[in-house]
């Protein structure tokens, strides 16, 4: 009885002990986003405030407070449309890592795309089914033109991609913020008198419209959807998401069965570019309807966050996304108990700290299985 | 004499703002010199130029009967300084922890440090100071020259004025830890570390204190940085701070070529465009229709692109940056 419960325990160890790599590649990101919910409801509570009632206020704020509420799509849908700008930037920054490199220039190509979608949507005053896709198109290839020169810099010049992209976000941030947008595109120039700052809305027809009465909630997530479902085609299923892959797990192996590294890193930083370039377009088209004055709110830098979170997968970095997505939109709920919605910020830099520091994580996960494993070792071994 | 006076202040602005990105800058050559990328600097800087408003706050026992509270010009910028420092020493230690002992990733590490500052200050923020915008203003450094007598020199004492114990630092720390890196026994250790951490090692230098001691000193020297900011060139905490002065410093860092009197040179030439800027706008407006400030601004990062790709002289790194260390690991 008691060899057959033992036995037992084995089996579960051995499994354990498998197939520990696998399953903690995914236990890692959901144990550092509980962790830091936990220790960001310390936070709360060390400001006397219920972190209970706090979450209780983020679920409503990011669900609706009865089903009825749920299914109206009224705040649900504010989730998802955040969710689905973040999965767009989280995907640029995925693409990156699949072929090693490091976007942490995804916030610089958002607004490059942002300000470029405010043109156009301006300019353009075509039927929506053909302008909006001919602005997204036209986004994607300048914001990815504006990726792509970081690598072209790197396979180039040998310049470190981290620090080309985080010098191209300040260019584009002062370029756009400190000229076009106070300057040849004001506002001011066409609208004068106007007290609204930033660039003027763009047409009616550039718009993405609600998908139905009482909620925002519009397109926008079906553009995010169609993206995740091509980039997983694209590294899963081409032979250019083998060599990007290839790439990015050995370059040198990958030179010597004879792929254009160089290329296959632009191409990649291309697509990356015009992801994150799209989802700055579709935060004008869809939520925005124009460049505001100061826009920098740091999607592109959350998209860090979500693609590490998800594994740096298609898939994963959709389910963190939107996930982040509701997080952000219930986190307005919480301003009722007096904690700013930026508490979210401290709860994602929490479990990027735990993702960043994941070799902790797993070390601790390991070590259940291998104590256990000694302990049964010892218990069999009396019994010899 | 006019034209004096505009070169004095205009030096003077010069000095001012580029104390913060001179101090963050040498935080970043330490770290990286060790060989741990610290991209961090502008969260480091968020904490440290908010613990610095908060420490002069809190020692405040003045009861202001107006405001209901304590009167926030009371208390001792001293400690704001001391609070600063104790934070970059917490922040560094953090992210040592993840990028040393756990061989994480040092840019996402440094990513989800700035991710919390920004969250987390606002937090703070909120919790002290019932406001999300800024804090009160509090005792602090401002229009406080270290050397007063230096003041009555004639046409060069304005210079003076604005020399509080940041711009003291920022003048000369970079001499310090130039001599530090480049003629002691520990600095020489550390930039081995750096540029070969296995033959460091072999040598019997413990390449994990030696990198622990450098992103300790880097989060104080980025949180000195922030608190220049804050109780130096301000009296008071606004929650656009530090508005991404932290990469600019990593800029200046780069530009200087990983060294400390080359990143007091960046950051004083990168913050001539931004004076300048300033300047023309007060004195020759329509300049700015035919180069616009947005230009300026870009200037410094524009710059540090050009430097870094061979156009303009050429920049390397540290040889083994951001490669974290694996005791009695192959070659």
């Amino acid at each position: 009885m008691k060899n057959n419960f033992s036995d037992n325990i084995n089996k579960i160890i051995n499994w354990w002990n498998a197939k520990k790599e696998d399953v903690s590649t995914f236990l890692v990101p959901i144990i550092s986003i509980i962790v830091a919910f936990i220790v960001a409801g310390i936070m709360i509570k060390a400001t006397g405030k219920s972190p209970i009632q706090a979450y209780k206020l983020l679920f409503e704020g990011a669900f609706g407070s009865s089903l009825k509420e749920f299914l109206s799509l009224k705040q649900a849908g504010e989730g998802l449309l955040k969710g689905a700008i973040l999965t767009l930037t989280g995907l640029s920054v995925t693409v990156a890592f699949k072929v090693g490199l490091f976007n942490i220039g995804a916030e610089g190509q958002f607004i490059i795309g942002s300000i470029v979608a405010a043109y156009f949507g301006y300019i353009f005053n075509l039927p929506s089914i053909i302008g909006i896709p001919l602005i997204l198109i036209l986004v994607g290839i300048v914001s990815g033109l504006y990726g792509a020169f970081a690598a072209w810099l790197k396979v180039k010049r040998g310049v470190h991609e981290v620090i080309t992209t985080i010098m191209l976000n300040w260019i584009a941030i002062h370029l756009v913020e400190n000229w076009i947008v106070v300057g040849p595109f004001n506002i001011l120039k066409y609208y004068p008198g106007t007290l609204l700052v930033g660039t003027p809305y763009v047409t009616d027809s550039s718009r993405l419209k609600p998908l139905f009465e009482g909620t925002r909630l519009n397109a926008l997530i079906f553009i995010a959807i169609i993206a995740v479902i091509i980039i997983y085609i694209i590294i899963n299923k081409t032979v250019l998401g083998y060599e990007i892959q290839a790439t990015g797990l050995n370059i040198n192996a990958a030179k010597y069965a004879g792929i254009n590294t160089s290329k296959t890193m632009i191409i990649s930083m291309f697509i990356a570019g015009a992801l994150s370039g799209i989802s700055g377009a579709c935060m004008i088209l869809g939520i925005e309807g124009r460049y505001p004055g100061v826009f920098s709110q740091g999607y592109g830098f959350d998209g860090i966050t979500m693609s590490l979170i998800g594994n740096t997968t298609p898939i994963g970095t959709f389910i963190a996304a939107i996930f982040f997505g509701f997080v952000r939109a219930g986190a307005t709920g919480m301003q009722l108990m007096g904690i700013h919605k930026s508490f979210t910020d401290i709860i994602q830099g929490f479990a990027t700290i735990f993702v960043a520091g994941q070799s902790g994580i797993k070390y601790l996960l390991f070590l259940i299985g291998e104590k256990r494993a000694i302990k049964t070792k010892e218990a069999t071994d009396g019994n010899y | 004499m006019e034209i004096i006076k505009i070169i004095i202040s205009f030096l003077s602005s010069m000095l001012q703002f580029a104390t913060p990105i001179i101090l963050a800058g040498l935080g970043g050559v330490i770290c990286e010199n060790a060989g741990v990328v610290n991209i961090a600097l502008e969260g480091m800087m968020r904490m440290g130029g908010f613990f610095a408003v908060l420490g002069s706050y809190i020692t405040s026992t003045r009861f202001d009967p107006i405001l209901g509270s304590r009167d926030p010009l009371a208390g001792n910028p001293w400690i704001g300084i001391l609070l600063a420092i104790i934070i970059g020493i917490l922040a560094g230690l953090l992210h040592g922890y993840i990028s040393i002992s756990l061989k994480g990733n040092q840019i996402v590490s440094g990513v989800a440090i700035n991710v919390f500052a920004l969250g987390g200050m606002t937090f703070f923020l909120e919790r002290y100071f019932n406001t999300t915008g800024h804090s009160p203003s509090v005792n602090s450094f401002m229009g406080k020259p270290l050397i007063p007598i230096l003041t009555k020199i004639p046409i060069i004492g304005e210079l003076f004025r604005v020399m509080n114990i940041f711009v003291w630092l920022a003048l000369i720390l970079p001499f310090v830890l130039h001599f530090f890196l480049y003629n002691t026994p520990w600095g020489l250790r550390l930039r081995a570390v750096g540029e070969h951490p296995k033959a460091a090692d072999t040598l019997g230098i413990d390449v994990y204190k030696v990198r622990y001691f450098a992103v300790i000193m880097s989060g104080i020297f980025a949180a000195l940085a922030g608190a220049s900011m804050s109780i130096g060139q301000l009296d008071l905490f606004d929650n656009h701070m530090p508005a991404g002065l932290g990469f600019i410093a990593l800029a200046a860092m780069i530009f200087g070529k990983w060294k400390p009197i080359g990143t007091l040179l960046a950051a004083l030439f990168f913050m001539l465009a931004n004076v300048l800027q300033i300047f023309i706008q007060t004195y020759a407006p329509s300049v700015l229709n035919i180069i616009p400030r947005g230009f300026f601004l870009a200037l410094p990062y524009i710059l540090t692109i050009l430097i870094l790709a061979g156009f303009v002289g050429k920049a390397t790194a540290p040889a083994a940056d951001g490669v974290p260390y694996e005791k009695g690991e192959k070659l």
